[in-house]
C-alpha cells in the first residue's frame, strides 16, 4: 500500500504565548497507508480530536509536517486547506453537524455546491449515495425528524457524496447504542474494503477492539504511547 | 434628475462599494497588525477565512468601480438632453463645478481598481500570500478615494440644475480657447500625428521586445511608454482622430463618438486604449514583486497573456483610429 499521510514531529499548542497556553500534541510521528482503517484511541483530553483536526486539514500544527501524498499541508493557507478538505476528506462528527432545518437530501447535497457542478448532477450524486444507505425514502424529511442512528447515516452519506479518499470520523458511535455502533462500524469497514482510508477517533472499546480495525494508535497526554497493528 | 436609472445605479453602486471598502479597511488594519501566516492560532485561521471572503467582495466592488467609469460617461452623455446648450457628455460635465473632477477621480480609480484586482488574483494563486499586507494597505489608502468618488458623484448629480445654460464641446474643445482642451484642439495636425504615431510605434516596438525577451529594463520601459502612449493618445483623439471620425475639420469632442450617431464607436476605442495601457503597465508594475519566488512563477505564467491583451487592445484602438484616416473620404489637407 502506498503512503498516504506521513506525519513527522507534530506539535500543537493552543493559545500560544498566553496565560492559558496548552500543549495539546507533541512529538507525533505517524505513517498512514492508503486503504487503511486506523483507530485513534485514548481518554478524553488525550489529543485525539486535535490530531484528527490536523490530519483533516481543519487546523494547522504549531510545528512539524504533514505530508499528504507528498505535499506538506502543515503550513498551507486556509483557503488551500479548504480545497484539500473538500476534495480529499469526508468528515463524520460526533454531533453529526447536520443542518437540522434542511432536508436529508439538501444536507447531503451541501458538500458538492462549491464544486461548480450543475445542480441536477449534484442532486443525482446525493440521491445515489442516499440510495446506498437506504435513506432515499426519507430524502425529503427534515433532519430534526430523524433518530440518532438515521442522522449518523445521513452524516456518513454527506461525508461520502464528494467521493473522498479519506474518511475521518470523530467519536462516530458516541450517541449510538451498541447495535447501531456495530452497524456503523460495518458501514465504515465496507467503505474501507471499497478502498477508502478510514481514520476513527474513539474511546469506544467495541470499535477499536473490533477485528475490522487494522491498526490502533493510542494517545495519552498528547503523545503516541502505543501502536498496535493487526 | 436623481431618478435617472444610470444615476441611481451609480450612486447605489458607489454606496455599496464604499461600505465594502470601509469594512475591508477595518479588516485591513487587523491584517496589518496581526497577520502571521506561520502562526497556527485559531485567530490567524479566522483572519485567513475573512480575508478570502473580503478579498472576493472587494474584487467585485472594485470590478464595479471599473464598470462605473463607463456608466458615468454613458450617463453624462445620456442626460445631456436635459440641459440647454449641451450636445453630449461635455455639456453635462460642464453643467456644474465638480463634473470634470468626478471624471478625473473615476479615471484614476479605473486604473487603481484594475491593478488591485490583478494583484489580488496573483496573490490568491500563491500558497504564501506575500501580498496580503501590501494589498490591504492599498485598500486602506483606496477607501478614502472611493468615498470621495461617492461624495463627488452625489455633489455632481444632486447639484445639476436643468435651467442652467451650459457650454458644450464646440466651445470647450475649440482651437480658439485658452484651456488645455483648446490647446490640444489647436495643435498642428501633422505634429500631433507625428507625436502620436511615434509614441504608438515605440509602444509596439517595446511590447514586441517584451514578448521575445525577458528583462526588467524592457518591462519598465514598457510601463513608461504605455503611460506616455495613454496621455498622447487622449491628446491625439482631441487633436485629430476626432476630426476623422466626425469628418469635420473643427469638431474635436472626445465624447460625441460615444453616441449612436457615430455607432458608439468611442466605447470600443476607449476600451482598447484602456486595455492596451493597463496590460502594458502590469509587467513593469509587477517587477518589484518578482522578489517573491511564489509570485515570480505566477507572473511568469500570466505575463505573456497580459502582453497579448495589451497588443489586442492596441490593435483595436489603432484600427478604430486609423480606419477613417485610411479608408474615409475625409482628408485633412492643409491642416
Amino acid at each position: 500500500m502506498s503512503q498516504l499521510l506521513i506525519v513527522e514531529q507534530l506539535q500543537k499548542i493552543y493559545h500560544r504565548h498566553q496565560p492559558d497556553e496548552m500543549l495539546a500534541l507533541h512529538d507525533i510521528s505517524l505513517q498512514l497507508s492508503a486503504g487503511e482503517m486506523v483507530a485513534l484511541t485514548g481518554p478524553s483530553g488525550s489529543g485525539k480530536t486535535t490530531l484528527l483536526s490536523l490530519l483533516g486539514c481543519m487546523s494547522r500544527p504549531t510545528s512539524g509536517s504533514i505530508q499528504l501524498r507528498g505535499r506538506n499541508v502543515a503550513k498551507l493557507p486556509e483557503r488551500f486547506l479548504a480545497q484539500i478538505r473538500r476534495e480529499t476528506f469526508g468528515f463524520v462528527f460526533q454531533q453529526y453537524n447536520l443542518l437540522r432545518d434542511l432536508s436529508v437530501l439538501e444536507n447531503v447535497m451541501l458538500p458538492l455546491y462549491p464544486s461548480a457542478q450543475p445542480l441536477g448532477e449534484i442532486k443525482k450524486s446525493a440521491i445515489a449515495v442516499l440510495d446506498k444507505f437506504e435513506l432515499a425514502g426519507m430524502s425529503k424529511k427534515k433532519v430534526k425528524q430523524l433518530s440518532g442512528g438515521e442522522q449518523q447515516r445521513v452524516a456518513i452519506a454527506r461525508a461520502l457524496v464528494a467521493d473522498p479518499e479519506i474518511i475521518i470520523a470523530d467519536e462516530p458511535t458516541a450517541h449510538l447504542d451498541s447495535d447501531l455502533s456495530q452497524d456503523l462500524l460495518q458501514i465504515l469497514a465496507d467503505l474501507n474494503t471499497a478502498g477508502k482510508t478510514i481514520i476513527i477517533a474513539t474511546h469506544d472499546s467495541s470499535v477499536y477492539k473490533s477485528s475490522l480495525v487494522q491498526r490502533r494508535v493510542a494517545l495519552r497526554h498528547g503523545a503516541v504511547v502505543e501502536v498496535d497493528s493487526r | 434628475m436623481i431618478l435617472h436609472p444610470g444615476i441611481l445605479a451609480l450612486l447605489s453602486g458607489s454606496l455599496i462599494t464604499s461600505a465594502v471598502m470601509l469594512f475591508a479597511s477595518w479588516l485591513g488594519v487587523q491584517i496589518l497588525l496581526r497577520w502571521d501566516l506561520s502562526s497556527s492560532s485559531e485567530e490567524q485561521l479566522i483572519l485567513e477565512r475573512k480575508t478570502w471572503l473580503v478579498s472576493t467582495l472587494v474584487n467585485y466592488a472594485l470590478g464595479f468601480q471599473i464598470f462605473s467609469a463607463v456608466l458615468f460617461v454613458f450617463t453624462a452623455d445620456d442626460i445631456h438632453r436635459l440641459f440647454v446648450g449641451a450636445m453630449c457628455a461635455t455639456g453635462s460635465l460642464n453643467a456644474n463645478l465638480v463634473g470634470w473632477l468626478v471624471l478625473l477621480v473615476k479615471g484614476f480609480l479605473l486604473f487603481a481598481a484594475a491593478f488591485w484586482v490583478v494583484l489580488n488574483r496573483l496573490d490568491q494563486r500563491t500558497e504564501d500570500n506575500p501580498l496580503v499586507r501590501p494589498k490591504y494597505l492599498a485598500l486602506v489608502l483606496l477607501s478614502p478615494l472611493v468615498a470621495l468618488d461617492l461624495y463627488l458623484q452625489w455633489r455632481y448629480f444632486s447639484g445639476l440644475q436643468p435651467e442652467v445654460i451650459t457650454s458644450c464641446c464646440g466651445s470647450l474643445f475649440s482651437a480658439e480657447g485658452e484651456s488645455v482642451a483648446s490647446d490640444l484642439a489647436g495643435m498642428p495636425v501633422q505634429q500631433a500625428m507625428l507625436l502620436f504615431f511615434s509614441i504608438v510605434g515605440s509602444y509596439l516596438f517595446v511590447l514586441l521586445a517584451c514578448m521575445v525577451f525577458r528583462g526588467s529594463i524592457l518591462r519598465h520601459l514598457l510601463f513608461i511608454t504605455s503611460v506616455l502612449m495613454f496621455f498622447v493618445s487622449i491628446g491625439a483623439v482631441v487633436s485629430f482622430i476626432s476630426l476623422y471620425i466626425y469628418q469635420m475639420p473643427s469638431h474635436h469632442c472626445p465624447f460625441d463618438m460615444l453616441q449612436s450617431n457615430y455607432n458608439y464607436i468611442g466605447y470600443p476605442m476607449y476600451a482598447g486604449l484602456f486595455i492596451a495601457t493597463l496590460y502594458a503597465m502590469l509587467p513593469g508594475l509587477c517587477q518589484p514583486l518578482r522578489k517573491y519566488s511564489s509570485l515570480r512563477q505566477q507572473i511568469d505564467s500570466v505575463e505573456k497573456r497580459w502582453l497579448w491583451f495589451a497588443m489586442t487592445g492596441m490593435l483595436v484602438f489603432l484600427t478604430i483610429c486609423c480606419w477613417p484616416m485610411l479608408f474615409g473620404s475625409f482628408k485633412l489637407l492643409g491642416y
